[in-house]
């Protein structure tokens, strides 16, 4: 065949067009696998089954670009997917601009009239429309078909000799390819899929038949994938596919506790000496109904020629998305889910509160229900969900119920708890705030109801007379507390070590009680009002050593932290009377020390066993206590001591006090 | 007007014992005694006369004896005897299973390691009369037990079993088998026949002769048709 180089490039108008290969699974890309955690419209791209993630409507665009210099960007999508019913979505997608061209380098402009096929100058793919539907068959089973319609534009350049003109011949084929995807809920927090690509290829018109080896050939991939939740922010999904290539990859929410940021990021890897065959990286932010994502996919090993390729050198394409022709490109996308105002699936009808929130033990709320939702399922299928609780400022992120399941129109009252962080120990002073409670549907992944509801935040020193909330205040890692407790052994070192083992515990208690003596006194302090009830106000052990003193409970609490600091093992002994004293108080708090020595040694500390007492420590050893009476912190350890023995001697022996209900003693360990 | 006088002698009359009915004092002491206030270390000679608190401790020498009036009761405490005066009382029923129950959840042990291992405060020597004498401390146990046995003798059942279980578990004395048999009597005075009868179980797992052991099944088996 007679070849001629004539003008080049006049034909390849569509140059300056979208050249890019169509990636619109934004997230899938980011991410690098969608198979077994697929979602929104573009699921379409994926794993179809995703599109059961639409609540109702939801319409998405994307747009893709290349760093390449021919490449701009434009729009690479827009899609619709409609819930037709209670276990049934469906979708459709335009691409109006996304065409795949492949360009031949220095491409003979053939005469017209030699009687021969010219060679090939380019071909458009052209990956038009898709169409796809997906259907739950249980609450762990789905199934899902999407379908693609490509069109091919072979171009040959011809010239007419006599008229000196070239024409630009053009040949059209097309197909339809089909997807078939599948997922399954292996648990709460592990996914599987499935994904056979090009399951079915029909093709509707052909290439001339010298044409015929430029046709598309799409290749059946079957991909097999999991996911799994690692906790509520992270997923990670894995893939391996009959190409011989396994991909992995990372999605992490409400990134450094901004809520609605995501970042993704995938691993594509192969076989063959490049073992990193891609890398992706990409972010997600959404607001309310509103879904914004963008992704960078690199190819370390791409081999596009910058000035096309020879036609002898062409390979039939196998995937429009991804071949060796695919080069380093973004993209973005945003979707609106929008919902016709027909009711949520579930829905929150009220929102209690069991208790106010006391900061000092914030941490219990994590695993004690701080109020219950009452919540409804609106349809007449069981349906699964979760609940959301977070109150800004306070949380880090919202905490989580696990997924419960709700029958038919079922209403139930779902507790919830709330992880709070230590900005909670920054409110002084009581204070209502705004707690978001959300209810989040499982398939849909997104809130279908949300309620306000104030929450009330006491003050960080406020007590409700409750012993066992009192041990929270004990703080025996403050770094003053260690300091002051230890500053008053090392300045008796010498002492200390001359005394017989089963004389240092008492000893070392008298030393940090007297050092403390030297410094604090007694004093009542006021009760709170609050707007609700009357609380009592304990100070933390470095306010006490700030104050120079406190009430019972606060000398209470500021002795046990440095006893705790040091090893030892305390205990409030909470005393209630069936009268007020002249303070106005009913009730008044001791405390007991650990010596951590065996019961049958009592009389190495005192003649007087009844100024000791016999209990079992956190090691379930019977071993002997000191009690202590802390408001007679001036008067010295020998006082407090004897004190706190006539104290208990009464309330718990004499009185039976804690037969009666009137003691209760609490070990702070 | 007169009649309105007869009246209220007749009132405080009657009053005043029930004002005092919980007051100890000492109507007389025979020999030499001792008293301990409260939670103090200090021991110090006991007079007639003296109003004791519920927290004090009384102790009496060799052949001594002391005499208290316990309300409207009088108490005596025979020889070489300790007692805390909180334990001249009654406890209901539900109030000693109760104690007994706490005192198993914390799985005292009822008997003590052998004394040897124990410091003693006090010096050794031997019985004296005169003040401030010291006592060793197993002796102290043995005190306490026939403190005990003062109560039983007037009746306090409850507190007896009480003290005797403090007492082994405090002092470990050398022969635990007595100390046992009375609080065995005890419940058996009480009423409480299975806990008497588990008393009596437990004492067969000390060293006995097998006369001691006769005596100890000869009682299982008459409470147990009891039962």
């Amino acid at each position: 065949m007679v070849r001629y180089t004539l003008l080049p490039a006049l034909v390849f108008l569509c140059w300056n067009s979208m050249s890019s290969q169509t990636i619109y699974a934004v997230r899938g890309i980011a991410l690098g696998t969608e198979t077994a955690d697929p979602a929104y419209v573009s699921s379409l791209y994926s794993n179809p089954v995703g599109l059961l993630t639409v609540r109702n409507w939801e319409f998405m665009s994307s747009a893709v670009g290349s760093f390449n210099r021919r490449d701009a960007i434009g729009v690479g999508m827009v899609g619709v997917a409609y819930r037709i019913g209670e276990d049934q979505v469906g979708a459709l997608s335009y691409t109006p601009t996304q065409n795949f061209l492949l360009r031949f380098e220095d491409a003979p402009i053939t005469p017209e009239n030699n009687g021969l096929w010219p060679l090939p100058s380019a071909i458009e793919f052209r990956d038009r429309f898709r169409i796809g539907f997906a259907h739950r068959l249980s609450d762990e089973i789905a199934l899902g078909i999407s379908g693609r319609w490509v069109e091919e534009d072979l171009r040959t350049a011809g010239s007419n000799l006599q008229q000196a003109s070239v024409n630009v011949s053009s040949f059209l084929a097309s197909l339809w390819s089909f997807n078939l995807g599948f997922s399954y809920n292996v648990t709460s927090s592990i996914r599987a899929g499935a994904l056979i690509d090009n399951v079915l290829a029909l093709r509707e018109a052909y290439f001339p038949d010298h044409y015929r080896q430029y046709e598309f050939r799409p290749e059946k991939i079957v991909r097999i994938a999991g996911a799994y939740d690692v906790s509520d922010r992270l997923t990670v999904t894995a893939e391996v596919n009959s190409r011989f290539a396994s991909i992995v990859g990372y999605e992490w929410n409400n990134v450094f506790d901004v809520p609605d940021f995501t970042v993704r990021q995938g691993f594509w890897m192969t076989s063959s000496s490049n073992p990193v065959e891609a890398l992706s990286f990409g972010l997600g932010y959404s607001y309310r109904a509103l879904k914004f994502d963008v992704a960078y996919v690199h190819f370390p090993g791409s081999q596009t020629p910058s000035e096309g390729i020879a036609p002898g050198a062409f390979e039939p394409l196998l995937s429009l998305h991804w071949n060796r022709y695919t080069t380093n490109r973004f993209a973005f996308s945003i979707s609106y889910a929008y919902h016709t105002g027909t009711e949520p699936l579930v829905r929150i009808e009220d929102v209690q509160f069991f208790s106010m929130v006391f900061p000092v033990n914030y941490r219990v709320h994590a695993m004690r229900p701080l109020g219950y939702a009452r919540v409804q399922n609106t349809t007449d299928k069981t349906v699964s969900a979760r609940l959301s609780f977070f109150v800004p400022k306070l949380m880090s992120s919202p905490t989580n119920t696990s997924q419960f399941y709700l029958g038919p129109h079922e209403v139930r009252d779902i507790p919830f708890t709330a992880e709070f962080n230590e900005s909670i120990l920054s409110v002084h002073d009581e204070t209502f705030r705004d707690a978001r409670i959300a209810v989040m549907e499982a398939e849909v992944n997104d809130y279908t109801d949300i309620e306000y509801k104030k929450v009330l935040i006491l003050g960080r020193n406020f007590w409700n007379g409750d012993p066992l909330m009192l041990k929270y205040f004990v703080t025996p890692d403050e770094p003053r507390v260690k300091a002051f407790a230890r500053k008053a052994l090392y300045e008796n070192i010498d002492f200390l070590e001359s005394l017989p083992p089963e004389r240092q515990p008492l000893e070392k208690a008298r030393l940090v009680f007297n050092r403390l003596a030297n410094l604090l006194s007694y004093y009542a302090d006021e009760k709170t009002f609050t707007s609700v009830e009357e609380f009592d106000r304990v100070q933390y052990p470095s306010e006490t050593l700030d104050l120079r003193g406190g009430d019972c409970d606060d000398l209470s609490v500021c002795y046990s932290a440095l006893m705790n600091s040091l090893g030892f093992e305390t205990a409030f002994v909470d005393v209630r009377y069936d009268s007020v004293d002249e303070n106005g108080d009913n009730a008044h708090i001791y405390l007991l020390v650990d010596t951590k020595l065996p019961a049958y040694v009592w009389s190495s500390l005192t003649s007087n066993e009844r100024k000791l007492v016999v209990r079992r420590n956190s090691t379930n050893r019977e071993t002997l206590w000191i009690p202590i009476e802390p408001t007679l912190i001036t008067k010295g350890f020998d006082a407090a001591w004897e004190q706190g023995a006539l104290e208990y001697y009464h309330d718990v022996e004499l009185m039976l006090g804690q037969l009666r209900g009137t003691v209760k003693i609490v070990d702070v360990y | 007007m007169k009649s309105r006088m007869y009246l209220a002698v007749l009132f405080l009359l009657i009053l005043v014992p029930v004002v005092r009915a919980n007051m100890v004092t000492v109507v007389s002491i025979k020999g030499y005694a001792e008293v301990r206030r409260g939670m103090s270390e200090q021991w110090i000679t006991l007079r007639v006369g003296d109003v004791l608190k519920p927290e004090d401790t009384i102790r009496t020498g060799e052949d001594a004896e002391v005499t208290l009036k316990v309300g409207l009761s009088i108490f005596s405490l025979p020889a070489f005897a300790i007692i805390d005066v909180g334990d001249i009382r009654h406890l209901t029923r539900n109030d000693l299973l109760l104690k007994l129950a706490m005192e198993e959840i914390r799985g005292l042990p009822d008997s003590r390691p052998s004394t040897g291992n124990a410091t003693p405060t006090v010096m050794h020597g031997s019985r004296r009369r005169s003040s401030s004498y010291p006592v060793t401390y197993s002796e102290v146990g043995i005190m306490r037990l026939e403190g005990a046995r003062a109560l039983f003798r007037h009746k306090y059942y409850e507190t007896t079993i009480l003290a005797v279980k403090s007492t082994l578990h405090r002092y470990g004395l050398r022969n635990p088998l007595a100390a046992r048999r009375l609080v065995a009597q005890a419940f058996e005075r009480l009423g409480l026949m299975q806990q008497a009868i588990d008393e009596y179980v437990g004492c067969l797992s000390l060293d006995l002769s097998r006369a001691e052991k006769k005596e100890i099944q000869r009682n299982i088996r008459r409470l147990e048709k009891q039962l």
